[in-house]
């Protein structure tokens, strides 16, 4: 009987998810097309006006970013994401409502950022592999290889980010929102202000790491704010 | 779990605090240092210091006395060629030598290489552009190349490989001995230039190759130069002298592959780390002068060798005492305050990443400065909990000085040792 109410309740969270993100969850690809849009006629209108070398030495040897529109869109999603998804639970201390779920509420947390994280890991794997293929069209394969590597540093800002919105909104205490918000933004900064290509290589696995880190951090200030409130 | 997910957050505003509180807090001390150039007047047979502090030039010789701009200029005329020909001050001779402007710009190669070029990642495709290019002059070549387990190029307008010119070109290497896959490449894309000298390829034996495109066709060169594993990269070099083909760097030398039959020729350096530190070198047609410096050291190397370049003359030049006083005073501080930093970019590499580093503070001082921070996390419990802190606390607080107690401090405690203390979040 616990267990039909524990399904229940977890096919009521992921129809209350579905709801929250079926037209907003939405915006960051219809933003993403139109980045990708922005990327192909960039290196389309260079190569047709001053033909394929102009495109090769701009991007080769002056590091001329046809992508570049897209540095803070990951970062966007992550926001967006998060706040569409958290905004509706936690405001008007709406929060109290999760701890009364016949599941557990870490496990429900953990749904609701698994199902928001899928979304942005499917955002930033259409963007790489789209705007691997976009450059493929026009460029060697090196200069598609190193596009993701340079892409990839803006995606893991995107992770932190709906990591650090969702551990801002969820947090009870103004402090610690202030908190983690700048701490967010030092690491999220650090991963989208470089100029050149592939400027992170070295230093994925370190901020893949920190990614992993900020979801870990998540379920301690649930746990607080279930005792705050109870 | 919740451990876990607490040190996690504690880690990471640690990590933050550990990128931002010193940054700002070092704004306080003054960062006017002196920085120097030093060249070697072959006439008056004495080094000439150009010091730079705060936006403003100064220089003198080494034997403390001051000189002003046109006797600066005067002292080092290959260096300021230019300037004493505007002003009708090119001197006849130097040091016996009967001065030739055109010999002189002949012999003027001047090379700079700083650590940051050595990491930059870059797309693996290089340019061989047409080394006798005619009446046209030098030209960005229609296709670059890439090296697999043959020579591919590439061309840019309809972004496919050129068969024939791979074939042709992948014969010529592997006719010259070339062994695939290579391990380095070095080539100039510059078409600011003199002439063109192709590229230098190492390959998977270690062994150099040179290859030029001449009217279209490959044109190889197989040396007797086979390099240590150790090899960081290769340039190729076009100096209006002709006297060598190229540079091989090392983690700890540098090598002049020369113009006759690219015989290496180490650079008479003292303890150069071509991956942390700055070199430059100028060659005039009497000597070369080679300097090497670490940023944020107050101290610079210096070389002057003769045309063959065996070591005629050392000097190390360090900062004066009161800067080396002002950047006690600022280790020292930090240190006291912060037992390490985190910065995300450094000026030696182009890569972003995690790099940690220390004040250079004695180790009192770090000590000293962790136990005020330990003391003052206690008094803080005391007051805030009324009892002491857990012994994870303190030990998180051990390994992270300020940065943990004031972590703790915002977030709360890592471990309950009073029931009624709430844990952080």
């Amino acid at each position: 009987m616990k267990n039909m109410h524990a399904t229940q309740a977890v096919r009521g969270l992921l129809y209350k998810e579905w709801i929250k993100l079926r037209y907003l969850g939405l915006v960051p690809f219809a933003l993403l097309l139109v980045g990708l849009g922005d990327s192909f006629y960039d290196m389309h209108g260079m190569k047709s006006a001053n033909g394929g070398l102009s495109l090769w030495n701009a991007v080769i040897f002056r590091s001329h970013m046809p992508f570049e529109p897209m540095r803070y869109l990951p970062l966007f999603s992550g926001v967006w994401l998060a706040a569409v998804q958290f905004v509706p639970e936690c405001f008007n201390r709406r929060l109290r409502l999760f701890f009364h779920l016949p599941v557990n509420e870490h496990k429900a947390l953990f749904l609701i950022l698994g199902l928001g994280a899928g979304l942005l890991s499917a955002l930033v794997g259409i963007l790489c592999l789209a705007q691997a293929c976009i450059t493929s069209l026009f460029m060697p394969a090196e200069a598609a290889r190193l596009s993701i590597l340079t892409l990839a540093p803006w995606c893991l800002a995107g992770f932190i980010a709906y990591a650090a919105t969702a551990l801002i909104l969820i947090e009870t205490s103004p402090v610690r929102r202030l908190w983690h918000g700048g701490a967010g933004t030092v690491f999220v900064l650090a991963l989208v202000d470089a100029r050149g290509y592939g400027s992170h290589i070295d230093g994925l696995p370190w901020f893949g790491l920190i990614a992993a880190l900020w979801f870990a951090t998540i379920s301690n200030v649930l746990d607080r704010a279930k005792r705050g409130s109870s | 779990m919740m451990l876990l997910s607490r040190l996690a957050l504690a880690l990471l505003s640690v990590l933050a605090l550990a990128k931002i509180l010193p940054g700002y807090v070092e704004q306080v001390f003054p960062r006017d240092y002196e920085t120097v150039l030093i060249a070697y007047s072959a006439d008056q047979e004495r080094l000439i210091f150009k010091h730079y502090r705060g936006g403003n030039w100064s220089y003198s010789d080494d034997r403390g006395n001051r000189l002003t701009e046109d006797e600066m200029r005067a002292a080092l005329p290959f260096a300021h060629i230019r300037e004493l020909e505007r002003l009708g001050r090119l001197p006849d001779e130097v040091a016996g030598w009967p001065f030739d402007p055109e010999a002189a710009a002949r012999h003027g190669t001047r090379m700079r290489l700083t650590p940051r070029q050595l990491d930059k990642p870059d797309f693996s495709l290089y340019t061989l552009m047409e080394s006798v290019p005619g009446v046209k002059g030098l030209e960005t070549p229609p296709d670059l190349f890439r090296m697999t387990d043959r020579i591919e190029f590439i061309d840019a307008a309809s972004n496919r490989i050129d068969e024939d010119k791979s074939r042709r070109f992948s014969r010529a290497l592997a006719a010259a001995g070339f062994t695939h896959p290579a391990r380095l490449v070095g080539d100039n894309a510059s078409t600011l230039k003199s002439y063109d000298n192709g590229a230098l390829l190492v390959d998977a034996q270690w062994r150099v190759f040179h290859l030029w495109q001449v009217n279209g066709e490959p044109r190889v060169t197989r040396t007797d130069t086979i390099l240590p594993p150790s090899v960081l990269a290769i340039r190729v070099l076009q100096p209006p002298s002709r006297e060598y083909h190229g540079i091989v760097i090392f983690p700890d030398q540098l090598l002049l592959l020369d113009w006759e039959n690219h015989i290496p020729h180490r650079l008479p350096l003292d303890g150069h780390r071509p991956a942390a530190e700055s070199f430059s070198a100028e060659e005039t047609p009497l000597h070369w002068e080679f300097s090497h410096a670490r940023n944020e050291t107050g101290v610079r190397k210096f070389v002057l060798a003769d045309r063959q370049l065996n070591p005629l003359l050392r000097h190390t030049w360090h900062e004066g005492d009161a800067d080396a006083g002002k950047r006690a005073i600022r280790a020292n501080s930090m240190g006291l305050l912060f037992p390490f930093r985190l910065e995300f970019h450094i000026d030696e590499n182009t890569q972003r990443s995690l790099y940690f580093s220390t004040f250079g503070a004695p180790w009192p001082a770090t000590l000293a400065g962790i136990a005020a921070a330990l003391c003052a996390y206690i008094l803080w419990c005391r007051r805030r909990h009324g009892c002491l802190p857990h012994g994870l606390d303190l030990l998180f607080v051990l390994l992270t000085g300020w940065f943990g107690a004031i972590t703790l401090a915002v977030l709360g405690p890592l471990m309950r040792r009073c029931p009624d203390l709430p844990i952080s979040g």
